[in-house]
């Protein structure tokens, strides 16, 4: 299976999905202007992936902003993550927020609660 | 609190980029000088204002964005323009269902978490996430020609981070 790698925008996020690794990495601000079309390839390389994850799969967000409608795509990418314990691969999130960014703290505690994976939040500089 | 204004006038045919309205309002978010999760939040709410201007917003109006400051410590979000009948009515029940939840924080990751369960189609979120980080909301509706209404709605954000829930 091909990697996923996207380039930073200013209104989209660096993307890198390692097939062999199970190292996904999502960095940068989300509100591309048309969120469908950004996120449908992506959508579809994890559900391509999900059929036959790595050993270990590492999701690591680290997000300065997103809009309301890429929250739901984020959180579809958290929860497509979180299917992929339930056949009994490994696989946790890990999300990263600016430290004095309470709110991006909040919204990772709040998906912690909801979803039943191995969550982690990191505060960065 | 330095004191700043930010008016933006959105063009008839909606034709002003995401990408524009973001650096100006950050950049508005910066000179203000504010503390780090009411700049965040200003520009988590006028975005979602922006965006919704540009999505519901009646195409052959001229739409307005404004940002402003008071001594009081509170910011001031607000947009004006014209919408059909039909917007209107939407827009005015779904301000006041949200301004009467209780924890709208728990809402929104609710909706969020059920639209994904339920694949449903994205989008319609905006408005929730501005009263999740607003201290309080005013909205006004007039009924104008030609069947559209002018629709005043404003958010007030505390700078020191405190919101309704």
């Amino acid at each position: 299976m091909e990697n996923l790698i996207l380039e930073q925008s200013f209104k989209t996020p660096e993307i890198s999905f390692q097939a062999a690794s199970g190292e996904l990495y999502l960095k940068g601000r989300v509100f591309p202007e048309n969120p469908e079309e950004f996120f449908s390839p992506v959508i579809e390389w994890l559900q391509q992936y999900i059929q036959n994850p790595a050993p270990e799969t590492r999701l690591v967000l680290c997000l300065s902003y997103f809009n309301s409608t890429s929250s739901e795509y984020i959180f579809r990418i958290c929860k497509m993550v979180e299917g992929i314990t339930r056949s009994g691969n490994i696989a946790r999130i890990i999300w990263q927020y600016e430290i004095e960014d309470e709110d991006m703290k909040q919204i990772g505690e709040d998906y912690a609660d909801i979803l039943k994976i191995n969550f982690e939040l990191k505060a960065v500089n | 609190m330095k004191s700043h204004i930010l008016e933006i006038l959105i063009p008839v045919n909606h034709e002003i980029s995401d990408e524009l309205a973001f650096r100006r309002i950050e950049s508005v978010a910066k000179s203000l000088d504010l503390p780090a999760i009411a700049g965040k939040r200003l520009l988590s709410v006028a975005m979602e204002m922006f965006q919704n201007l540009k999505n519901h917003a009646n195409r052959s109006r001229l739409s307005l964005l404004r940002v402003s400051n008071s001594k009081t410590g509170l910011l001031e979000i607000a947009s004006l323009n014209y919408a059909d009948e039909n917007s209107a009515k939407l827009l005015i029940s779904k301000h006041d269902y949200l301004e009467k939840l209780e924890n709208r924080r728990e809402s929104f990751v609710e909706k969020v978490s059920l639209k994904t369960q339920n694949l449903e189609k994205p989008g319609n979120l905006g408005l929730d996430i501005c009263f999740k980080y607003a201290k309080s909301s005013k909205l006004q509706t007039v009924h104008s020609d030609n069947q559209l209404n002018l629709i005043y709605l404003a958010f007030l954000l505390d700078i020191n981070g405190k919101s309704h829930s």
